[in-house]
């Protein structure tokens, strides 16, 4: 990222802090929370998030925000978000949302500022460990190494809720905007691994996009608990540009010590989300479907010799099934996901092609503000393994396992 | 001569019959609202209210949900009027306080703290137990809704909001 940029995203974090703070004595109406999570990773193999096949405790998040009522259904909300995974994060804080909000009516209210961006059950809410029983969202469908991009824009956003004929109801979250990249961010990182293995000295000179737009609707049919959801994000004018060097052991010596360039100009993405939750009692169920869609104008050079396009444009999939139970102070969860085999094995060897999950979860709320949780996966497959620190160089072995462990407070 | 000979006694068994049906709906009403709110509530609003759906009262008053804690009469009645188990109903606050769409319900360890939160706030709403709603919020001046049962419309609405 570029330092001036760094240094205003950090001044203005720092900002929404002091503004946090100074409100409290403004309002009866002022509301301020927040929460400290702090977790421990370890895989068998691989580094799956961040250095887990050694442990690491590299797996905090924190947060702290506001929520004002200046004057009648006018509100004004803000967070400021720091967290730590591995090579992401890096504990500095930033400005998660903050937006003024008027509420017309239940039918129709407006958003505009830093703004969450909703698609699915949890995309607005990836950050907030409390909101679900297990640690690590279902992969494939929720990363949390893109949060940078997935999880808030600058823009605006319309939302409300009708009721329909009989008890249904029908909500509605329409936004469009700027979404922000980092350069150290997910989507780098999975640019980097696609070249990663072949190449040496991997960085990303350009990282941008433009805009974003997206809506979520929700379908209540009049059944107690249940509800359909239906998302659609699509994001427009993403440019990446990365470099790489042939090292000189290749194969191939006429290619040793060469840069491979790769320009993906104007790129849009769209991406598909189908939802259905249901709880009854202490029971809660959820299952979603994820896919998404590229359109690539892929630009490649060696040695500054261009080579043919790939002319491909990669589709992802993945879904998800998930059901918990609550017993008193705890509830346990199973989880199956599956990033299937939709994608043809590149570079790598053939585990690179699918990711298969299957989960468990045990949430204890110690305390009305204290939560602890221990999860296990089961996993096959590495679809999801970065590699753009060489983290995961060989991906020999198709079984894994990973464990996690988190405590979180709130307040 | 047979339809009069019938027609006291079933008078006399419908009139019992009523006011047992409206004593039962008024005492089972323990929703407590600030005296200033004049807004005509029935199931369906209060649902729409303890979801997060309806946000501000008629008159633009900010909704503030307030809830006993560790009251299972309270906690019953939170199930019944939001559909959720308490547990579900601050899992499911939890997810919008922290996205930003609204204030977390605020939690009380005893009625006259919540009575007083009520009394401060022109947009408070407060669920209470049958036995707190007899022995403390009468006493109070706050409007206790025990005239659902006058305004409803209709079947409470069982869906879950959309956030």
């Amino acid at each position: 990222m570029l330092p001036h940029i760094k240094e205003a995203k950090r001044g203005l974090a720092h900002a929404t802090l002091l503004c946090l703070f100074c409100t409290c004595g403004l309002s009866q109406t002022l509301s301020v929370g927040g929460f400290i999570s702090t977790g421990y990773l370890e895989s068998s193999h691989y580094n799956y998030l961040a250095n887990t096949e050694e442990g690491t405790t590299d797996f905090v998040e924190a947060a702290l925000n506001a929520s004002w009522t200046p004057a009648n259904r006018t509100t004004l909300n803000g967070q400021a978000f720091l967290f730590e995974l591995g090579p992401y994060g890096n504990y500095e804080p930033f400005i998660d949302y903050l937006f003024v909000e008027y509420s017309y009516s239940k039918e129709f209210g407006i958003r505009a500022g830093r703004i969450k961006r909703e698609l699915g059950l949890y995309t607005h809410i990836q950050d907030i460990d409390i909101s679900r029983t297990s640690i690590i969202l279902p992969h494939g469908v929720y990363d949390p190494r893109y949060r940078a991009f997935s999880a808030s824009l600058d823009g605006a956003a319309i939302y409300g809720t009708f009721g329909l004929p009989g008890r249904q109801r029908l909500t509605y979250n329409l936004y469009g905007g700027h979404v922000n990249i980092d350069p150290e961010g997910g989507l780098a990182g999975f640019t980097l691994t696609a070249t990663s293995r072949l190449t040496i000295d991997n960085h990303i000179e350009t990282i941008d996009s433009n805009t974003n737009f997206g809506a979520q609707f929700w379908y209540s049919p009049g059944i107690e608990g249940l509800r359909l959801g239906y998302g659609r994000s699509e994001y427009y004018d993403v440019d990446i540009v990365s470099h790489g060097t042939f090292p000189s052991n290749i194969p191939d010596p006429n290619l040793a010590g060469l840069e491979f360039i790769s320009k993906a100009i104007d790129t849009s993405f769209a991406l598909d989300q189908f939802s259905i939750e249901y709880y009854v009692g202490n029971w809660n169920f959820a299952a979603e479907y994820h896919s998404s869609t590229a359109d690539i104008t892929l630009e490649q050079s060696i040695g500054g010799i261009s080579i043919p396009s790939r002319g491909r444009n990669p589709d992802f999939r993945a879904w998800y099934l998930q059901g918990s139970r609550r017993f008193g102070p705890f509830e346990i969860g199973l989880t199956y996901a599956e990033e299937p085999n939709n994608w043809e094995p590149e570079f790598d060897t053939v585990n690179a092609s699918h990711q298969k999950d299957r989960q468990i979860s045990l949430r204890y709320d110690a305390t009305d503000n204290w939560t602890l949780k221990l999860e296990a996966h089961s996993i096959r497959g590495t679809r999801r393994l970065f590699n753009q620190h060489g983290q995961n160089p060989v991906l020999g072995q198709d079984s894994w396992t990973l464990w996690a462990a988190k405590s979180t407070i709130t307040f | 001569m047979t339809e009069s000979r019938y027609r006291a006694p079933l008078q006399t068994a419908l009139t019992i019959a009523l006011l047992l049906i409206t004593s039962v709906a008024l005492s089972a009403d323990p929703i407590v609202l600030n005296p200033e709110n004049q807004t005509n509530v029935d199931e369906k609003y209060i649902r729409s209210i303890l979801t997060g759906t309806e946000r501000f009262w008629e008159d633009g008053n900010e909704v503030l949900i307030a809830v006993l804690k560790n009251d299972p009469e309270a906690e019953q009645a939170l199930n019944r009027y939001s559909g959720m188990t308490s547990s579900k109903f601050k899992n499911h606050w939890q997810r919008i306080a922290f996205s930003g769409r609204g204030k977390m319900p605020k939690q009380f360890n005893n009625l006259e703290e919540l009575i007083e939160f009520v009394n401060r706030n022109p947009g408070a709403i407060a669920i209470v137990g049958e036995g707190q709603k007899r022995n403390g919020a009468t006493n109070s001046p706050l409007t206790l809704i025990s005239t659902i049962a006058h305004h409803a419309s209709g079947p409470s609405d069982p869906t879950p909001p959309g956030h």
